[in-house]
């Protein structure tokens, strides 16, 4: 804050200087103005003046100059030199001059001052007419009309020249004390109309301590002015600042309580909450978000980051951080479960809820969600497993064709039929027709490697995912294997009595990824049941309307595979058409 | 003044009028001037000129105890009356270079006073012109 105001900065000092300025300017002027108006006035009077002082001595000098007398002339010359502005006179006759006559420059004027010519007088060269000159011409006395002469009277410029330097050094000295007057009014009527008021205001209000609510008083008698009306500004400035701090304390306290509730909230929630930024540096996190999360609570909150957790797929949660931090509404909530590996190996599901703050942040709320994913595992293996035979089901054959991508290993996908079993089930009932699912599942089964995947897709069929590179040949021999030990006889208890069952089986089967193959070579390799190529190329739109019987349509649909040059794309779209 | 004065006197005021046209301006014949002009008449009388034509120095006379003549005169030449003519010559005398016409008492006095001198010239009336003297002017009042 400013301390005083130094008195060449203040209102009056300034407003004095323009005064005095104005005032030097216009002295200045109408000086000018003066001089000009005085100097010719002073002119024509003087030129008044020698008219009228031709005028009393014309009948003497045309007198003179009729007579022709020098002496006269004279005498009539001085008379008229001893007359303050005259300076030069000169009398003719008509053939000569009769007189002529000059002052000295030193000389009288006005006949109260005395006044010392110290320059030369002006020259007055030919033609020029700075000096005021009368001529009067002479007529004779006793004819009218007759031209006698000529009298020529010359002012003194300097005479006049004074004069007007003395009345113009009065007014201006009159002007000059007028104005010093006005000046020294102005000053005053400032000082205590202006000045003092405003300064006492502005020396009180520099002291006042506006947040107390204090007032500022009006200057007296200033009730009604600029001043007062400004002072009550102030005034109501301060109330409504003072308003303001009020509420501003009572926003402040009820934000320490909601500040206090808050914490308590946070500290004691079922929920763990944590506030990361985009990077997943914690800002702060609750008790329960270290519970949750195994993290040690430290002392010290800050240095802690979110990926410190054993996540199993830390980056996944910070690009959901970051996905919520994108929003460009700033408030969108993303949410997702993320699987925790502890120290030990045990494992916890929590559910990750983040909604950014709007200051670059999320905060993130934690909960355990472990039991619900156990439970939704379970009830998709119940789903996808074939309660029978512990192969997959359908939906667990379809679950993995979906997986299927271009990086997915090779395989073979090899579709068993088992010959006659709806006859077998017919006439010796479910119990007999489950014993020899069961045996085959178990033939099956035996004969697969690590790595095979085995799929019970209906009541008699079973789809067989052989992975890994093999030659047509080898495929072939092991399938040919797989047909012969199905072929063998099952020993199943039909009614208490133990029986033995041969069943057959036939097998179709479609590569991944595709081979170059032909309709020709591939079915002509096989030994096993063989359909003919009937319908080349045209089966693809069969497969594309849903056929009424999917037994049929996966025949035709393997017989297909032989005849097209399949790509990973129509493979997965094909599988997935082949299996609903 | 004598019985034959008073009756001159009282005679001319009469006859005045009548005589009027007869006033005339009287030269010394020696002078070598035989006419001259009204305008010269009034240069001599009034100090402007003060030689004659002829170059002898001019003497005009004036008739001071004859204030009717000389009014008349002055009347016919110059159309002031005395008083402006007086106040003329006080001007003049008061710078003492001019002087007024000599002043003689009466018609003869100024006869004898132009017949004495060869530049003097006197106003008379014509009657009295006699041979001493030559008449140069003849005023018409």
């Amino acid at each position: 804050m400013r301390g005083n105001v130094h008195w060449w900065h203040g209102i009056l000092a300034r407003s004095l200087m323009a005064v005095v300025g104005i005032a030097l300017l216009m002295g200045g002027v109408s000086s000018l103005l003066v001089n000009q108006v005085v100097g010719e006035r002073a002119h024509r009077l003087a030129l008044l003046k020698l008219g009228e002082l031709l005028d009393t001595v014309e009948s003497t000098v045309s007198i003179a100059a009729f007579v022709g007398d020098e002496q006269l002339a004279t005498e009539v010359a001085h008379g008229l030199l001893r007359n303050g502005e005259v300076l030069q006179v000169t009398i003719r006759g008509n053939e000569r001059e009769l007189v002529r006559a000059e002052r000295a420059p030193l000389r009288v004027v006005n006949g109260d001052a005395l006044l010392l010519m110290t320059g030369p007088l002006p020259k007055v060269g030919a033609g020029e007419t700075a000096l005021p000159a009368v001529k009067r011409l002479l007529y004779s006395p006793f004819k009218a009309g007759e031209v006698i002469g000529e009298i020529r009277l010359d002012a003194d410029q300097g005479a006049i020249t004074a004069r007007v330097a003395g009345a113009t050094r009065f007014i201006s000295l009159l002007l000059a004390g007028q104005l010093i007057l006005v000046i020294a009014a102005a000053a005053v009527a400032m000082l205590y109309l202006v000045v003092r008021p405003l300064k006492a205001t502005s020396d009180r209000l520099h002291r006042l301590d506006a947040a107390s609510g204090e007032r500022l008083a009006v200057p007296e008698s200033h009730a009604k002015s600029e001043l007062g009306r400004l002072v009550g500004d102030i005034n109501n400035l301060t109330a409504r600042l003072v308003a303001t701090i009020g509420i501003e304390s009572d926003l402040l306290r009820q934000q320490v309580i909601d500040q206090r509730k808050y914490q308590d909230l946070f500290d004691k929630a079922a929920a763990g909450i944590f506030v990361a930024d985009r990077d997943g540096r914690l800002e702060s996190f609750n008790r329960t978000f270290a519970a949750l999360t195994w993290l040690q609570r430290r002392k010290e909150s800050t240095g802690r980051w979110l990926a410190d957790a054993g996540w199993q797929a830390p980056e996944r949660l910070l690009a959901l951080l970051r996905d919520a931090l994108a929003d460009p509404t700033g408030k969108a909530t993303r949410a997702d479960d993320f699987l925790l590996v502890g120290r030990r190996g045990d494992e916890r599901w929590l559910h990750v809820a983040v909604t950014p703050l709007g200051d670059g942040n999320v905060q993130g709320t934690l909960t355990d969600v472990t039991e619900r994913r156990n439970e939704e595992i379970s009830t998709r293996r119940l789903a996808t497993t074939d309660a029978l035979t512990g192969f997959a089901n359908r939906a667990g054959l379809q679950h993995a064709l979906a997986e299927i991508t271009p990086h997915t290993p090779p395989f073979a996908l090899v579709m068993l039929d088992l010959d006659g079993f709806k006859r077998i089930n017919d006439a010796l009932g479910f119990a007999v027709g489950d014993q020899l699912l069961m045996g085959v599942a178990g033939r099956i089964r035996k004969l697969l490697d690590a790595r095979d995947q085995v799929a019970r897709v209906g009541g008699d069929e079973f789809a067989l995912a052989l992975v890994g590179e093999q030659s047509r040949v080898a495929l072939a021999a092991r399938i040919g294997q797989l047909l012969r030990v199905l072929a063998e006889p099952y020993d199943v208890s039909v009614a208490g009595k133990h029986e033995q069952i041969d069943i057959a089986a036939s097998a179709d089967i479609a590569f991944f990824p595709p081979m170059a193959t032909t309709c020709r070579s591939c079915c002509a390799a096989p030994s096993w049941r063989s359909t003919a190529c009937r319908r080349p190329a045209a089966a693809v739109s069969a497969t594309s309307s849903p056929p009424s019987n999917w037994r049929s349509s996966i025949g035709g649909a393997l017989k297909t595979t032989c005849v097209m040059r399949w790509t990973p794309a129509n493979c997965i779209w094909f599988f997935s058409r082949l299996l609903i | 003044m004598t019985l034959r004065n008073l009756f001159l006197f009282l005679s001319l005021m009469l006859l005045a009028p009548l005589a009027a046209a007869e006033l005339v301006v009287v030269a010394n014949p020696r002078s070598g001037i035989e006419r001259l002009t009204q305008e010269e008449v009034a240069n001599i009388y009034l100090g402007r000129y003060r030689l004659l034509a002829s170059g002898l120095t001019a003497e005009p006379v004036d008739l001071a105890g004859d204030i009717v003549l000389k009014g008349r005169f002055y009347r016919a030449l110059v159309g002031k009356n005395l008083a402006e003519i007086n106040a003329y010559w006080a001007r003049l005398v008061f710078s003492g270079r001019t002087r007024p016409p000599h002043a003689s008492e009466n018609v003869e006095a100024a006869l004898q006073y132009v017949a004495a001198r060869p530049g003097a010239l006197a106003y008379v009336d014509r009657a009295r012109a006699d041979r001493r003297v030559r008449i140069v002017f003849e005023l018409s009042e």
